[in-house]
C-alpha cells in the first residue's frame, strides 16, 4: 500500500554519514536515512576518454557517537565503543588487502561515485549504439507485432508511404501521394524509380503486390491491414485451408506497369492508406523469401538504409550502412544493438559512454533532468492512451451495463482518482492526466476539452446516488493488471484513491499472458491497458476499441456497446472529406465518454537520454522510442565536434 | 562401477519421461494462449485459432504430448520456437547452455579456490582474527542478493578493473573470460560463502582425527598433512555442497544472467515461460533435469574417489 501524501517520516542524521554516501543517487534516492554530502571534484579523461567524479574520504564512519539504526533512531555509541573499534581494526587490515574494491562494494560506500558527467563519444560516421530490454522475435514484416521488431525492421524496410515530422503521410517508395478515386475505392500508385534491394534487384510494383499478399497468409500476424482489399477476405479463408500457400492471391492488388501498382477497397475505407505507412506492408524480394522460406525473419532483405550483418540471439545485433540506399547513402557506418534485460545496467553503459542512446525508465529522469546533462534529456509526445477499462457485460459486478447506478458508480470512479498525482509524482512527471480517449498528435484530439478533475466530494455525491451512500453497501471488484513497468504501484495508488472516497477494490495481478487471456474472455470485472496508436488517426482507438464487432479478443475488451458510436465510426470510414470524418470521430468519442466505459488515466510522452553528438535524430512521434522508429536514418549522424 | 553408472542412468529415464509429463501438464494449466501471445493483441481471435491450428495446439494434450515424445526420441527434435521464428529450440538451448555451461565453470572455480582457500585458512587459524575476517565474509556471502551484488559491481568495479560492464563476447578466449569475470566473481561468492562454511568444519572436525595427530608426529610438513590428509578426508560433505552448487549454477543462474545480459540458459527459460513459448519451456526444463541427473551422478561417482570405501561397497 502506498501511503502518498502523508509527510515523509525521514530522520536525517546529520552528525554521522558515510562521505559520498552511495555513489548512484538512485540508492541515495531510496535510502531512508539521509546520506552526507557528496565531496568531489572531477578529474581528468582517462585513457578511454570516460570523465568521472571521484570523491575523497575513506573513513568508515566519522567521529561522531551516533549511528542510525534501520527505523532512522538515533544510538549512542559509548556503550558499543569496543565493538567498534574491533570492527575499525578488521577494516583497517582489509583496506590494505586486495579485496578493498570488492569490499566497498558490497558495503555501500564507493571510492566513485558516478555523476551524470560521463561521455565517450564515438568516431564520426562510426556505429550507433542502442540497448534492447528483449531480442527482436521477427523482423520478417508479416509478423512484426512488437516496437523491438518494429524499431530494426522499419531500418532494413520501406514502405509506399512514411510519416514526416509533422506525423503527415508523405511518399516513401512511392513517387508520390497515390491517386484515390473520387469514391475512395481505388488507390494509384507510381513507385519510385532506381530504388533496388540490398541483394541488388531493382523493386517493382509485383513485388508489392507479392508482399501485400503475404499479409493474408497464415503466418501473417496482420491480415487485417489487407482485409478492406477485394478478394482478401477468400484469400485469406483460402490460405487458412492451406498453410502452405505464402502469398495467397488478392484480385484487388493489380500490377499495372513495373512502377504502376493498384488496390481497390471493396468500400471506400478513409484509414486505409496509413496501413501502407506501417512496417508490415513493406516489400520484400519474392526470391528471397522463397529461398529462406520461415529463416526469412532471420535472414531479412529489404530496400532500407542499413543490411542486416550479424544477428546473435540474445546478445547482440548489428546493421550495417546500405551504401545502395535510394535517397542516399547512410552518414552513419552502421547501428549496433545489444540486449541488456536490466535498466540500470543499461544506464550505466550509458553513463560510461558504450550507448549513444537510452529509453529513459523509472528512476532515471529526475535525477538526469537536473543534472550538467539535462539538454540530453529529449522527450515528444507519445500517441497512447492509458487506462483502467470496466467491462460492461461482467454479471454481478455493480459497474457493468447501462443502469443509471452502474453509471454514477463509474462516473465517481473518474473522478475519485487524481490523475496529477499519479503522473507528477508516481511516474516523475513523465505522463500526465487524459483528457480523453483520443491523445495529442492524433487527428481529432480535443486540446481544449479540460481534464478529468481531482473531485472527491463529487465522487461522494455521485456514489450515495447510485444507492452506496460512502460505498455502503457497494461490493468488492477485482482490478486486474499485468505485471510489467509501474502497473503495480498505480493501483496501488487508485486503490487508495478509491478507498478515500469508500470504493472498494481488490488488486489481482498476473503475468502478460494469463492477463491478455483473461480480458479476451472478459473474465475481470475492471482491468488495466494502454492503446498505442498503429496510425495516428482517430479511427484506430476508437473502432479497434469500442466498435460492438470488435468486442472480446478484437480489441473491445470493454464489451462496449452503442448503435450510436457503431453507425458514426462505419459512416467515417466511408467519409473521404478529412474536416467532416474527424467531426464525426470526435462525436462518437465525445458519446464514448459520456458512457464511461473507463477510468481514463495518462497520456504520456516518449523521453529518450540522447548524446549531445547524435545529430538529426528526429522522431515523428509515430511508434518512435528509443529506436526512432520513424526516424529518417540515413540523416543521422555522428558529430563530436565541439561536444565536451 | 561402470554397472552402478548404468543403472543410475537407465534409471534417468524414468525421471526424463515424468518431467516431460508434468511440464507439459503445466503448460497446459497455465492460463494463457501461445498463439495469442505470438500472434500479438491486435491479432483477431481467427488467425490465433489458425496460428494454434498450424502448430497443433489445438489438439488434445495426449495427442500433442504423444507427438512431442516421438519426435524427441526419434529425431531428438525438441520443436521449434513460436516467439523466435525460425530457430529451433535444439539451437536456442545448446547455445544458451553453452553460455551458462562457462559461467558456470568460472564461477564454481571462483567458488572452489575462495571458498576451500577460506575454510581452510579458518580451520587451521582457528579462534583468530583470520577466521572471524573469513567467516564474516561468508556469511555477508551467503546474505548478499546477486542480483544487488551484481549491480554493485556493473557500477563500481568494472570500470576500475577495466572489465566489461555487461554482455558476453566470446570472439576470442580472452574476451570471454573478460566478459565472464564479473558475473562469476558475483555468482562464485555466493556459492563460495556457503563452501567456506561447510569446509571449516568440516576439517575442524577432521583436524581433530587421531590420524592427523599421528601425521604430525610422523615429522611430515604442515602442508602436506592439510592438503593430503586432511582434506581429502573433508572432502566427501563439500563435495556434495559443490555438486548441488554446480547443478544450481548451471540451472539457477537467470538473475546473474539478466543483470549481466548474458545469454545463458536460465534468463532464456524464463523468458520462454513468459512468452508461453512451449516449445522452448518443454525442451529447457527437460535439459535442466538431464544437467541435475548428470551432475549427481557424478558427484555420486566422485565419492568413490574421495573414499574407497564408497567403492568397495558398490562393486
Amino acid at each position: 500500500m502506498v501511503d502518498r501524501r502523508g509527510p515523509s517520516k525521514v530522520k536525517v542524521v546529520n552528525k554521522l554519514h558515510r562521505p559520498g554516501g552511495c555513489g548512484n543517487p538512485l540508492w541515495n534516492r531510496s535510502s531512508s536515512v539521509g546520506s552526507g554530502a557528496i565531496q568531489g571534484r572531477v578529474v581528468a579523461p582517462d585513457r578511454r576518454g570516460a570523465v568521472f567524479a571521484r570523491q575523497v574520504g575513506s573513513n568508515w564512519w566519522t567521529n561522531s557517537d551516533t549511528v542510525p539504526t534501520s527505523a532512522g533512531e538515533v544510538v549512542d555509541l559509548e556503550e558499543n565503543k569496543g565493538v567498534l573499534r574491533m570492527f575499525n581494526s578488521i577494516i583497517d587490515r582489509v583496506v590494505r588487502s586486495s579485496w578493498i574494491v570488492l569490499v566497498i562494494s558490497i558495503c555501500g560506500c564507493t571510492p566513485g561515485s558516478n555523476e551524470l558527467v560521463s561521455v565517450q563519444a564515438p568516431d564520426p560516421g562510426g556505429i550507433f549504439r542502442i540497448p534492447l530490454m528483449t531480442s527482436p522475435p521477427d523482423l520478417d514484416p508479416i509478423l512484426v507485432s512488437d516496437t523491438t521488431s518494429d524499431g530494426v525492421s522499419s531500418k532494413i524496410f520501406n514502405t509506399l508511404l512514411d510519416y514526416d515530422p509533422d506525423l503527415k503521410l508523405e511518399p516513401c517508395l512511392a513517387l508520390s501521394m497515390p491517386t484515390i478515386s473520387s469514391d475512395g475505392i481505388r488507390y494509384d500508385f507510381t513507385l519510385r524509380e532506381g530504388v533496388r534491394f540490398s541483394n541488388g534487384r531493382a523493386v517493382t510494383a509485383a513485388d508489392f503486390k507479392y508482399s501485400l499478399q503475404r499479409l493474408a497468409s497464415v503466418r501473417s500476424k496482420r491480415s487485417n491491414l489487407v482485409e478492406p482489399i477485394v478478394g482478401a477476405t477468400e484469400a485469406i479463408e483460402s490460405a487458412r485451408k492451406d498453410s502452405s500457400i505464402g502469398s495467397p492471391e488478392i484480385s484487388g492488388i493489380e500490377v499495372m506497369g513495373d512502377r504502376q501498382l493498384r488496390i481497390t477497397l471493396k468500400q471506400a475505407h478513409s484509414p486505409f492508406i496509413y496501413n501502407l505507412a506501417m512496417v508490415n506492408t513493406a516489400v520484400v524480394p519474392r526470391e528471397v523469401v522463397e529461398q529462406y522460406g520461415d529463416g526469412f525473419s532471420r535472414q531479412p532483405v529489404g530496400t532500407g538504409p542499413f543490411i542486416l550483418k550479424k544477428w546473435k540471439e540474445g546478445t547482440s545485433l548489428s546493421l550495417e550502412a546500405n551504401a545502395d540506399y535510394f535517397e542516399g547513402a547512410p552518414k552513419l557506418a552502421g547501428i549496433h544493438y545489444r540486449v541488456i534485460p536490466e535498466p540500470l545496467a543499461q544506464l550505466e553503459e550509458y553513463k560510461a559512454g558504450n550507448f549513444d542512446v537510452l529509453a529513459v525508465t523509472q528512476g532515471i529522469y529526475p535525477e538526469w533532468i537536473q543534472s550538467k546533462r539535462a539538454d540530453e534529456v529529449k522527450s515528444w509526445p507519445s500517441l497512447a492512451v492509458q487506462y483502467y477499462g470496466f467491462n460492461l457485460k461482467k454479471e454481478g459486478s455493480p459497474y457493468a451495463g447501462n443502469s443509471d447506478s452502474a453509471r454514477k458508480l463509474r462516473e465517481a470512479v473518474n473522478l475519485s482518482v487524481d490523475r496529477k498525482f499519479l503522473g507528477d509524482v508516481l511516474l516523475e512527471g513523465r505522463f500526465y492526466p487524459a483528457n480523453g480517449i483520443l491523445p495529442p498528435g492524433i487527428l481529432g484530439h480535443d486540446a481544449n476539452r479540460p481534464a478529468y478533475a481531482h473531485n472527491p466530494e463529487r465522487a461522494g455525491v455521485l456514489l450515495a446516488e447510485a444507492g452506496y451512500p460512502g460505498g455502503e453497501g457497494l461490493p468488492q471488484v477485482e482490478l486486474w493488471f499485468n505485471s510489467q513497468g509501474d502497473n503495480s504501484k498505480i493501483a496501488q495508488a487508485v486503490q487508495q484513491d478509491l478507498k478515500n472516497v469508500g470504493i472498494p477494490i481488490h488488486l489481482k495481478m498476473l503475468d502478460w499472458g494469463a492477463f491478455i487471456d483473461a480480458t479476451d474472455s472478459g473474465e475481470p470485472p475492471f482491468f488495466r491497458l494502454g492503446w498505442v496508436a498503429d496510425y495516428p488517426d482517430p479511427e484506430n482507438f476508437l473502432t479497434f476499441l469500442f466498435h460492438s464487432k470488435n468486442q472480446g479478443p478484437n480489441g473491445n475488451v470493454s464489451f462496449y456497446e452503442d448503435e450510436l458510436v457503431d453507425a458514426l465510426l462505419d459512416q467515417s470510414n466511408l467519409m473521404t472529406d478529412m474536416d467532416q470524418r474527424i467531426r464525426v470521430l470526435q462525436q462518437a468519442e465525445k458519446k464514448i465518454l459520456a458512457d464511461t466505459p473507463w477510468l481514463v488515466l495518462l497520456f504520456g510522452r516518449e523521453t529518450i537520454l540522447l548524446k549531445p553528438y547524435v545529430k538529426n535524430f528526429n522522431p515523428t512521434g509515430m511508434c518512435d522510442d528509443v529506436q526512432g522508429n520513424h526516424v529518417r536514418w540515413h540523416l543521422v549522424e555522428i558529430d563530436t565536434v565541439g561536444v565536451q | 562401477m561402470l554397472s552402478y553408472t548404468i543403472r543410475r542412468l537407465l534409471e534417468a529415464i524414468p525421471v526424463i519421461l515424468l518431467v516431460t509429463l508434468i511440464v507439459f501438464l503445466l503448460n497446459a494449466a497455465i492460463p494463457g494462449d501461445p498463439g495469442r501471445i505470438r500472434m500479438g493483441q491486435r491479432a483477431d481471435a481467427a488467425e490465433v485459432y489458425a496460428y494454434n491450428e498450424t502448430r497443433g495446439y489445438n489438439d488434445s494434450l495426449p495427442v500433442q504430448y504423444g507427438r512431442y515424445l516421438w519426435r524427441l526420441f526419434y529425431d531428438f527434435d525438441l520443436g521449434v520456437s513460436d516467439v523466435k521464428s525460425g530457430l529451433s529450440v535444439n539451437e536456442i538451448l545448446g547455445e544458451s547452455f553453452l553460455v551458462t555451461l562457462r559461467l558456470a565453470l568460472l564461477s564454481i572455480t571462483v567458488a572452489l579456490v575462495v571458498g576451500i582457500g577460506a575454510g581452510i585458512l579458518s580451520a587451521v587459524k582457528s579462534r583468530t582474527i583470520i577466521d572471524y575476517v573469513s567467516m564474516l565474509f561468508a556469511i555477508i556471502g551467503v546474505s548478499m542478493p546477486v542480483f544487488w551484488l551484481g549491480i554493485l559491481m556493473i557500477i563500481y568495479v568494472a570500470e576500475p578493473l577495466g572489465l566489461p560492464r555487461t554482455g558476453f563476447d566470446d570472439s576470442s578466449f580472452l574476451t570471454m573470460l573478460r566478459s565472464l569475470a564479473m558475473p562469476a566473481a558475483a555468482l562464485g561468492m555466493l556459492s563460495s560463502a556457503t563452501i567456506a562454511r561447510l569446509s571449516r568444519s568440516a576439517m575442524l572436525d577432521v583436524l581433530t582425527q587421531d590420524y592427523i595427530r599421528t601425521a604430525r608426529s610422523k615429522g611430515l610438513s604442515e602442508k602436506i598433512v592439510i592438503l593430503k590428509h586432511a582434506l581429502k578426508n573433508a572432502a566427501i560433505p563439500i563435495v556434495t555442497v559443490v555438486g548441488n552448487s554446480f547443478g544450481y549454477l548451471l540451472v539457477g543462474a537467470v538473475l546473474t544472467e539478466t543483470v549481466f545480459a548474458l545469454p545463458g540458459l536460465g534468463r532464456e527459460v524464463v523468458e520462454a515461460i513468459k512468452q508461453r513459448d512451449r516449445e522452448l519451456v518443454t525442451g529447457g526444463i527437460l535439459l535442466m533435469s538431464f544437467v541435475f541427473i548428470g551432475v549427481n551422478l557424478l558427484v555420486d561417482l566422485s565419492y568413490a574417489w574421495f573414499d574407497p570405501r564408497v567403492r568397495d561397497d558398490r562393486s
